[in-house]
């Protein structure tokens, strides 16, 4: 099993469908609509980081991740060691768009523009070109656990050198001719599929990790990713993982969960638990999401109002386990303060 | 930890396997011709490297009754690779079971090409094939791992045209830190209607064969092609006896942090890749005795390459050449593709001539190696990628 060092988070953004509202000790989530077919973000101001040329024709896969990387980066001085970006769907809108293009314009007068900002890579090449960071910078496109990859590369850093401060983050934007594709496909349909009806989402969210990290920060404590995982294997994973950190059941505070997934997991049904994907949706990575609001919650020690938790919650955060499932992707991620 | 290349496997517009790409590289055979395959309105008029077998052909190379359905030409051709790879470092299906094994692919447009056939019946909301599942670059690597049963870790990264370097490097630092035994990396890309339109919108392509660093140069002629490698620790070589090919020496990796589509004028990016793959190597510029250039063919790249290499090298450049005028720019399977070609260089000890050139680029004035410069010894030799974005990659191999 993959053993890393704590990877401390320092700061993060978030653009979600979901409207944030966050105060310096406690944070909460404007009323939604439940039931949503697609939970699409809510578009920000691009022209608060962004120029009126990136802003106005920017690709919106784009956009959505430099906007976020650049607010998770607001108020950092220090040089980032590294950029790492992980994206399940990539760039689909802008590919709809050149291959359009192509069928309309038969191959002729095509838009450059176009077939440039139609790359998985855009977000990490121009995050690097907006902050002038010459350090590694790499893309995954794995599925459901893109961001994953990008914690444990992270991770691999700083076992490797004096790596100080990385950025990792996540993106998947949503587009009508993609959802009617999976829909068409049955990608995502699973046995359940006739009782369950999945919503699509997208998102994005940026983590500045370090390997130094002091008291009452929140720190990633174990990450495993599993392929074409039995339900067995899962299990021994997770039971595993408690092994390797020395905790038990008892220890973890709450469970940030794939509503599927969890019911056949030993030992975990009687966690509190969040079934994140019901408030964004599902998209390959929804897990930076549970990222996201699970070091929210360790810092405010606070859930928000209108989320839901099943069974008893506790007077105290301490530790956080997030159990993802994405088609054949599986994750475990450990997150402690 | 010494890290050792121990398999190679190659299906590219020279041929397929290991054999026949030396033999056309040794010979100074090109494999760029007329785009055949695919429907286009460039059909007849481009020169492409295309892999002149159809998906068909390619099945029945493979001889695979059990191809997980949909399935992409990214697929098929990355499988033909791997197996070849796996094959001569001599990695059985037991083997699969008994160490800790990885698969790292890399692509830029992994499934478009079945995209792209698809995708106006579908917006027509016609009856077509499922595009969307083959469509990730995600979908042949998972496919392969789960064909082959490798469970310790898969990944697939995008970094344009440097993406199967990055595949190496990261291979290698899992290695490194002891989290597997042994790792297959590499990349593919498939040529398509997409990428021929995308890159001849930028203006960048060649409507000649290409002439990589040559004052004349035009552009590049896109490639189709799958390059992976099998990298071991020094552990796992004594505990299964293997004769490795080559060490996989080091690596550097920076960003440009200039432009999406053009390298800065002294090719920064590039010179810090560089000067970190020797750090960490230990090796000096003195130490190289060939560079394998990313040589594409533009304009700008050879120009901002040139210089970059004459700024670290002091000007005592090493005999260099880029095999672009061979195979084509076959895009996230490139870095791969040029160590393989790297490998057999060193194993072989010639260098590979760069073809098409007749004047140097007056600002560097540097001159490849022309013809194959047979009986060379080589110690070592590096390898430089850069992807659009910015993304410089730099490795060094060396003799065992």
């Amino acid at each position: 099993m993959l053993k890393l060092p704590r990877l401390y988070i320092k700061k993060t953004a978030c653009t979600s469908s979901l409207e944030i509202i966050l105060n310096k000790n406690t944070f909460n989530f404007k009323q939604f609509k439940k039931n949503r077919e697609k939970r699409m973000i809510i578009e920000p101001n691009y022209r608060e980081v962004l120029n009126a040329n990136i802003s106005r024709r920017g690709a919106r896969y784009m956009k959505m991740g430099l906007y976020t990387a650049l607010k998770c980066l607001e108020s950092n001085t220090k040089e980032i060691d590294a950029i790492i970006v992980g994206t399940g769907i990539g760039d689909f809108s802008f590919t709809e768009k050149f291959l359009l293009e192509m069928i309309e314009k038969k191959e002729e007068n095509l838009s450059p523009n176009t077939f440039i900002q139609s790359m998985d890579s855009l977000i990490s090449a121009n995050i690097a070109i907006l902050t002038q960071s010459d350090g590694y910078n790499t893309t995954y496109v794995n599925r459901g656990v893109s961001f994953e990859n990008t914690i444990i590369d992270a991770g691999l850093h700083f076992l490797e050198d004096k790596t100080n401060l990385i950025l990792v983050g996540a993106a998947d934007e949503l587009t009508a001719n993609y959802a009617k594709a999976i829909s068409k496909s049955g990608f995502l349909d699973t046995k359940h599929s006739k009782t369950i009806k999945k919503s699509l989402g997208e998102g994005s969210v940026f983590a500045l990790l370090s390997n130094k990290g002091i008291k009452g920060e929140v720190f990633i404590e174990d990450i495993q990713v599993l392929l074409n995982a039995s339900t067995d294997e899962i299990n021994k994973t997770i039971k595993q993982l408690l092994v390797n950190n020395k905790i038990g059941f008892k220890d973890i505070s709450l469970m940030l969960a794939d509503r599927e997934l969890v019911s056949n997991l030993y030992g975990l049904d009687k966690l509190p638990t969040i079934y994140y994907k019901d408030y964004v949706g599902e998209y390959p990575t929804s897990s930076s999401f549970a990222v996201w609001l699970s070091e929210k919650i360790l810092i405010t020690q606070h859930i928000p109002n209108l989320i839901c938790v099943n069974n008893t919650v506790p007077s105290t955060f301490r530790k956080i386990i997030i159990v993802n499932q994405y088609k054949n992707n599986t994750s475990i991620i450990l997150i402690s303060l | 930890m010494n890290i050792f290349i121990s398999g190679l496997g190659i299906i590219s517009p020279l041929g397929i396997g290991v054999k026949e790409n030396y033999e056309k590289l040794y010979k100074g055979k090109s494999g760029i011709s007329n785009l055949e395959i695919i429907d286009s309105i460039h059909k007849g008029k481009l020169p492409v490297g295309e892999i002149k077998y159809s998906n068909d052909d390619l099945l029945n190379f493979l001889q695979e009754d059990t191809i997980e359905k949909p399935y992409s030409r990214t697929m098929l051709i990355a499988l033909i690779a791997i197996k070849e790879a796996l094959n001569d470092a001599k990695i059985s299906k037991s083997d699969i079971k008994k160490y800790r094994i990885g698969l790292i692919s890399a692509s830029t447009v992994g499934g478009i090409r079945e995209t792209e056939q698809n995708f106006e019946d579908f917006i027509k909301n016609k009856k077509t094939e499922d595009f969307i599942s083959t469509h990730s670059i995600a979908d042949a690597t998972e496919k392969i791992a789960n064909k082959l049963g490798i469970k310790h870790y898969q990944t697939t990264i995008n970094t344009a045209c440097s993406s199967s370097s990055n595949a190496i490097t990261l291979g290698s630092r899992l290695l490194k830190n002891n989290l597997l035994d042994i790792v297959i990396v590499g990349g593919v890309d498939t040529l398509s209607k997409y990428t021929i339109n995308g890159f001849s919108s930028l203006l960048l392509l060649d409507s000649e064969p290409c002439k990589p660093f040559d004052n004349d140069r035009k552009g590049i002629n896109l490639g189709e092609g799958a390059g992976f490698i099998v990298l071991e620790s020094e552990e796992s070589i004594k505990t299964r006896k293997i004769n490795p090919k080559a060490k996989l020496k080091g690596y550097g990796i920076a960003s440009d942090a200039y432009h999406n589509t053009a390298t800065s004028p002294d090719g920064i990016g590039l010179q810090k890749a560089m000067n970190l793959a020797f750090r960490n190597s230990q090796l000096t510029p003195i130490d190289i005795d060939y560079i394998n250039t990313h040589g594409t063919g533009t304009p700008n790249n050879d120009l901002t390459e040139g210089i970059a290499m004459k700024t670290v090298f002091n000007k005592n450049i090493p005999d260099f050449s880029s095999t672009k005028s061979y195979t084509g720019h076959c895009l996230a399977a490139a870095g791969a593709i040029n160590i393989i070609f790297s490998v057999i260089a060193l194993t072989n000890n010639f260098i590979i001539g760069n073809l098409n050139f007749k004047n140097p680029i007056p600002q560097h004035g540097l001159k490849p190696v022309l013809k194959t410069k047979k009986e060379k010894k080589i110690r070592n030799i590096m390898s430089n990628a850069i992807g659009m974005g910015g993304f410089c990659t730099s490795i060094i191999i060396s003799k065992c």
